[in-house]
């Protein structure tokens, strides 16, 4: 489907067996990717994605919408928080202790 | 080390049951979000930004070193490699599925360990001094008071839906490293004019959106009558606390708006209707509870020049020595702080093998224990001053042996936007471009005891407001900026942070600590000053000044 440029809403929620984000795409499945999301383009279609994503709630949980983007036909985050959530932690995750068991 | 008796292990055991149920019946859709959220977060388990977050009660920061090996099987079979220590002496796991929590609190079960309220409106984790039991100023040991409260309050039900959230803290020595006047009641171990052992009682301290110390509502109060008088000033609270509005109901505010002396009129008379109550405590059920701790048994050993191994050629070891032990009241014996925060790290990060090599650690070297701090480091507490130098060696094999305790880069940080849901910017990042640009440890030791402390979002879990230099981070207009704060302390003299002026962009904040620190440097009368003696003496006006020019102008700040 063809996504005009501007702004738009995704609905989104976190999965119930792990807590990641899922972003609803057209087809009305749930997708990890931001940039696969349905960009609404009013307020009532977000109503009606919404309403959509609130009967999904045996596998996502606490569903809501966002203000994005759509830049060269990808979904894109407008504000800090959804951009992280989209990608993930800034920082280095494990911790690199330099060392195995084994060394010491 | 506390053990837990039949009681104990049975109250965990029947919780991990009933969890693994609701669970099950939300993994099958029998049971809703909304019906599965006050189940799960009674259990510690939070949703955050990617993920579900379990949080695990670690009773006043003490650990075995069995009960290290059990969470760091937790991050090795069940999480992502890593778990992080917060300001409240637990620790988190980041990344959990769900089906696998019932694994993980059987794991905790079977080393008598739960993550039962360290969520919820409830009596979190009771928090202590990590310095407790081995104090030379202490005068009790304040952990099985600490435990006497933890039984007392766990699944209390007069007190599972409180306004807010509800933490205490007890310290037994007369220097406070609990920050006892910022929790909700703060319990401190006194002796009257007859050297009666006793309470002294403060209540209504807090950090988040509205910072206050606590305020004392009762110099002495018999050690018999602890928990009727904490379950009197909760019935106050808990009847009378604002429920209408969620930033107004912490119990900070009920003190603030009523004034100490009606509340502390209210809790007396409360008291007086429940003090020979079941709650009286006796003198055989405190034994009964002294009585489950292992105490460690100390050797009869020679005490070791510390001043001369703080004078060793390896620099990296003398300044280990200078910046990284505590005094331990016992001949031959020291406290060693363990820093989670060398350069490149986040700070209360640990890796599961860590975790393990702290529970070897702690085995061949601290008498099988360890405490979490509130600062976010681990302290092995019974340290042989003789084994010091193997000791360090050891713990520079597995990077834990940053010597930057006490310093500016022993940052206090949240998990920040890079994790919480709550959060409206990013502090690890911050925290860690700090312990960047701050990275010549003379310059550090020169500036002396300096605390820095830094929270995502207003709710201060980065205890921000009590921080010798304090950085709150905000959103504006869809950037990061941050607020610094000078001058806070949560310890004996306690104070809030003054805010020094317009916030600063990311890019700008740490440069902007960085001229603090110089307005500092340049200007104390001696090196003896330290930076808060110097800020009381001068105030906020050579930062400023220093900061943003005489007229406190718009330069290097966001809006």
């Amino acid at each position: 489907m063809a996504r005009s440029q501007g702004s738009h809403f995704v609905v989104t929620a976190n999965t119930t067996d792990s807590g990641a984000p899922v972003y609803l795409r057209h087809d009305r499945t749930w997708t990890p990717a931001i940039a696969d999301a349905h960009p609404a383009a009013d307020t009532q279609e977000r109503d009606d994605l919404l309403a959509f994503a609130r009967s999904q709630e045996d596998s996502v949980c606490d569903p809501y919408a966002f203000k994005a983007n759509v830049e060269a036909g990808r979904v894109v985050a407008t504000n800090n928080r959804e951009r992280i959530r989209s990608t993930g932690p800034t920082t280095p995750l494990r911790r690199d202790d330099g060392v195995t068991p084994a060394e010491n | 080390m506390y053990q837990y008796d039949a009681h104990d292990q049975r109250i965990v055991d029947e919780r991990v049951a009933q969890f693994r149920d609701q669970v099950r019946r939300r993994l099958a859709g029998e049971i809703t979000e909304d019906e599965f959220k006050p189940l799960r977060l009674q259990n510690g388990l939070y949703m955050q930004l990617h993920a579900y977050m379990l949080r695990v009660a670690i009773p006043y920061g003490l650990l075995s070193s069995a009960q290290l090996r059990g969470l760091a099987t937790i991050a090795r079979d069940y999480d992502r490699g890593y778990a992080h220590f917060t300001t409240r002496q637990n620790i988190q796991y980041n990344w959990p599925e769900l089906e696998n929590v019932p694994k993980i609190l059987d794991v905790l079960a079977s080393v008598q360990m739960h993550a039962i309220q360290t969520s919820g409106n409830c009596i979190r984790n009771t928090t202590s001094d990590p310095l407790a039991g081995i104090a030379a100023d202490e005068l009790e040991d304040p952990r099985p008071y600490c435990e006497l409260i933890r039984q007392w309050s766990t699944f209390h039900p007069e007190f599972a839906f409180l306004p807010r959230k509800f933490k205490i803290a007890v310290t037994g020595a007369r220097t406070d490293r609990a920050a006892v006047r910022v929790h909700d009641i703060g319990v401190c171990i006194v002796e009257n004019d007859v050297g009666e052992r006793g309470f002294e009682i403060l209540v209504g301290g807090g950090l988040g959106r509205t910072p206050h110390i606590a305020k004392q509502v009762r110099a002495f109060l018999p050690y018999e009558d602890l928990l009727s008088y904490l379950e009197a000033i909760l019935r106050v609270y808990n009847r009378y606390g604002r429920r209408d509005n969620k930033y107004k109901a912490r119990i900070k505010i009920q003190v603030a708006e009523w004034g100490v002396e009606k509340f502390a009129a209210a809790v007396e008379a409360e008291w007086a209707q429940i003090r020979d109550s079941s709650t009286k405590l006796t003198r055989d059920e405190i034994d009964r509870i002294k009585g489950r701790f292992i105490t460690p048994t100390h050797e009869t050993l020679p005490a070791e020049d510390l001043d001369a191994l703080a004078l060793t050629t390896d620099r990296e070891f003398a300044r280990f020595v200078k910046n990284n032990l505590r005094a331990h009241r016992v001949a031959g014996y020291t406290a060693a702080v363990i820093s989670t925060k060398p350069q490149g790290r986040p700070p209360g990060d640990v890796s599961d093998t860590q975790l393990d090599a702290l529970a070897d650690l702690a085995d061949e070297f601290g008498m099988g224990e360890v405490v979490v701090m509130h600062d976010q480091n681990v302290m092995m507490p019974n340290v042989r001053q003789r084994d010091l130098r193997t000791f360090y060696d050891r713990l520079t094999a597995w990077d834990l042996g940053t010597a930057n305790a006490g310093r500016l880069t022993d940052q206090i940080c949240c998990p920040g936007l890079d994790f919480c849901n709550l959060a409206n910017a990013r502090s690890i990042p911050v925290a860690m471009r700090i312990a960047e640009h701050f990275d010549n440890l003379d310059y550090l030791d020169d500036l002396g005891d300096l605390s820095l402390k830094m929270s995502g979002c207003i709710n201060s879990c980065g205890h921000h407001h009590v921080g010798n230099i304090g950085i709150l981070g905000q959103e504006k207009s869809g950037s990061e900026a941050y607020q610094l704060m000078l001058g806070g302390s949560p310890g004996n003299d306690a104070s809030l942070g003054k805010i020094v002026g317009p916030a600063f962009s990311s890019d700008d904040i740490v440069g902007a600590v960085a001229t603090v620190l110089d307005t500092y440097a340049q200007q104390r009368e001696s090196r003896e000053e330290t930076f808060l003696d110097f800020y009381r003496r001068v105030g906020l006006a050579p930062f400023k000044e220093s900061l943003y020019g005489t007229d406190q102008g718009r330069r290097s700040r966001s809006g």
